[in-house]
């Protein structure tokens, strides 16, 4: 099986800072990986350069497929969703547009307003404003927007950039569970999170990121153990 | 009144029947001048639903706009004046403009794709003014534009031998030129509404709505950032040579000055004022703001008539005013006077 997402030596700069060197790592189909890390080590950027927003070098594939120095949109097109930080939603156009504009590389108009429907069904909430403007919905509906916008798309590979930033522990729960629950069982998705715990829980796998670099990789269940994790992103004393 | 089909209907009728009266009720009561300012706001109305397409829908800040315009009406001055004795048909040299303005529009859109905001605004408030110095330098070593100079005599609008600019009141009493200007133009700016209002409703108008709100989360959701903005570059210029070869046939003259800088600033005004986004607001914008100065013009007669001299000159009274009413209007209506829901959505904030 070839992984839904291969990078090898991917690094990106930002004029002379480096915010990520030489950085592997891939995603198997259906799996959950997780890509934690403190605030400023370089997580953001390396999803951004895979969604092809930021310039990278280094050799990025899909399926089989280089998707290196494509642009954003033929890298969605591959069936790579991201859901951006600070979740990207277009917040002067209604629920419903957002979503629509989330199905835009589709073709079958039946299917996606079957899906349009089903989200509304599943979230009332969203239903409720289908018609009004997206920026007024709470932080955490917002969030809740955006999985189900990038979703909408039926990817293969889910990115995902701190869901849970600046959410209630409540709403992040909502926003996990809404996660666990959607129906594709060959999504495959990468996660990008400060709250470690949380994330290694979420995931299999996950690769620990500090000052660009990939540090320590492993099952969720070893990285939760190690005394290095504990100590640096899990809170526990020494 | 409530909205029953037939009142609906009874509106558009009362609506359709004073824009065909317009220009007679204008030219009886007040003077021909008035339908030329009539013919002249139909013009700029065009131009701002031109621009409209690349500012409000796309939200690209073009200050250069002028520049297409001033193409389309080289295009047919050129093409239908002695200046090199050629007379083509209009129905070659009208089309033919709006096709080298969108041609330019995807010329400057496209290495402007990176821009945005304040920085796509100076490149083509740049673009604007190197279209207006070729046109006044290029009368050397060839003369092509004829320089500051302009060109004279260009051909009145005709289809056969029926020309816009001469009179047929002997069909009709009061069917003078600019009567008829009227109604060439009010036909073709309810057809630019009608496509801007298409567009905006489109499939591509939710691209453009995409794109102006977040540029990255248009382009993770697969929209083609490149061609959206370049169709709506090319959209925009398309419908503003247009205009600009209407204008040559309409004046019978045109000249480098006409296409400065401050008119481009007018334009986007317009679309300011009338309500950004939004297809009517941005016609009622570009029929107050030409209106406007030359209502102004009789403060100069009242002045001479009151003091026997010009006290204040009324070009400047003019800015005077003018600059007042914007400030007014950003603080009591910033989304101008007829704003799009989605726009209004956007000022109004949170309390809307």
């Amino acid at each position: 099986m070839k992984p839904i997402l291969h990078i090898d030596k991917v690094s990106v700069h930002y004029g002379k800072l480096h915010a990520v060197q030489h950085v592997s790592l891939s995603v198997m189909p259906g799996e959950r990986v997780c890509l934690i890390g403190a605030n400023g080590a370089g997580k953001t950027s390396l999803l951004n350069a895979i969604a092809g927003l930021l310039p990278a070098s280094g050799h990025i594939e899909s399926n089989g497929h280089t998707i290196s120095h494509q642009p954003a949109h033929q890298i969605a097109s591959r069936g790579i969703a991201l859901v951006p930080e600070g979740r990207g939603i277009f917040k002067q156009l209604s629920v419903l547009e957002n979503l629509q504009l989330g199905a835009w590389l589709r073709k079958d108009v039946v299917s996606v307003q079957h899906d349009i429907n089903r989200i509304f069904d599943t979230f009332p909430r969203l239903a409720e404003r289908r018609a009004q403007r997206a920026g007024q919905l709470s932080g955490g509906e917002q969030q809740l927007l955006a999985i189900q916008r990038a979703l909408l798309a039926q990817p293969r590979l889910l990115l995902l950039d701190e869901p849970s930033m600046g959410l209630a522990p409540i709403m992040t729960n909502v926003i996990y569970q809404s996660l666990e629950q959607q129906q594709h069982p060959d999504l495959a998705i990468l996660l990008v999170e400060q709250n470690a715990s949380l994330a290694l829980r979420f995931g299999q796998r996950g690769y620990v990121m500090e000052t660009g670099r990939i540090t320590l990789t492993g099952s969720s269940q070893n990285l939760l153990n190690n005394p290095q994790v504990q100590a640096a992103y899990l809170g526990h004393a020494d | 009144m409530t909205r029953t089909p037939k009142n609906v209907r009874l509106s558009y009728s009362a609506l359709a029947i004073t824009l065909l009266a317009l220009p007679f009720v204008l030219q009886f009561g007040l003077g021909r001048g008035w339908v030329r300012i009539i013919d002249l706001a139909l013009l700029y109305s065009m131009l701002a639903l031109g621009l409209n397409i690349v500012v409000g829908y796309a939200g690209l800040l073009d200050l250069g706009y002028i520049a297409f315009y001033a193409m389309g009406a080289y295009v047919y001055a050129l093409l239908n004046s002695p200046q090199f004795g050629l007379h083509w048909p209009v129905w070659v040299v009208l089309p033919l403009g709006a096709a080298c303005a969108g041609l330019f529009g995807v010329l400057l859109g496209t290495p402007t794709l990176r821009l945005r905001g304040d920085y796509l605004a100076i490149v083509t408030l740049g673009f604007g003014e190197i279209i207006r110095i070729f046109l006044n330098n290029l009368n050397e070593p060839i003369n092509i534009t004829n320089g500051p100079q302009g060109i004279s005599l260009i051909d009145p609008i005709h289809i056969g031998t029926f020309s816009f600019s001469h009179n047929h009141t002997q069909w009709l009493p009061g069917l003078t030129g600019p009567v008829q200007y009227y109604y060439l133009f009010l036909a073709i700016t309810l057809l630019i509404m009608w496509v801007a209002l298409r567009l905006q409703h489109s499939r591509v108008g939710r691209a453009w709505a995409a794109i102006r709100e977040d540029e990255l989360a248009a382009a993770a959701s697969g929209i083609a950032l490149r061609n959206y903005k370049l169709l709506a570059f090319a959209m925009g210029a398309t419908f503003g040579g247009l205009a600009g070869g209407l204008f040559a046939g309409f004046q019978g003259f045109v000249s480098p000055e006409s296409f400065n800088l401050m008119e481009s600033v007018m334009i986007l005004c317009m679309i300011v004022l009338g309500g950004m986004g939004n297809v009517f607001g941005v016609v009622l914008g570009a029929l107050i703001l030409t209106a406007f100065p030359e209502a102004l013009r009789m403060i100069g007669q009242w002045q001479l008539n009151q003091f026997g001299r010009v006290v204040v000159d009324p070009n400047n009274f003019r800015m005077l005013l003018f600059g007042m009413a914007l400030v007014v209007m950003m603080l009591l209506r910033p989304a101008g006077l007829w704003p799009s829901r989605r726009h209004h959505r956007e000022y109004a904030g949170e309390r809307s």
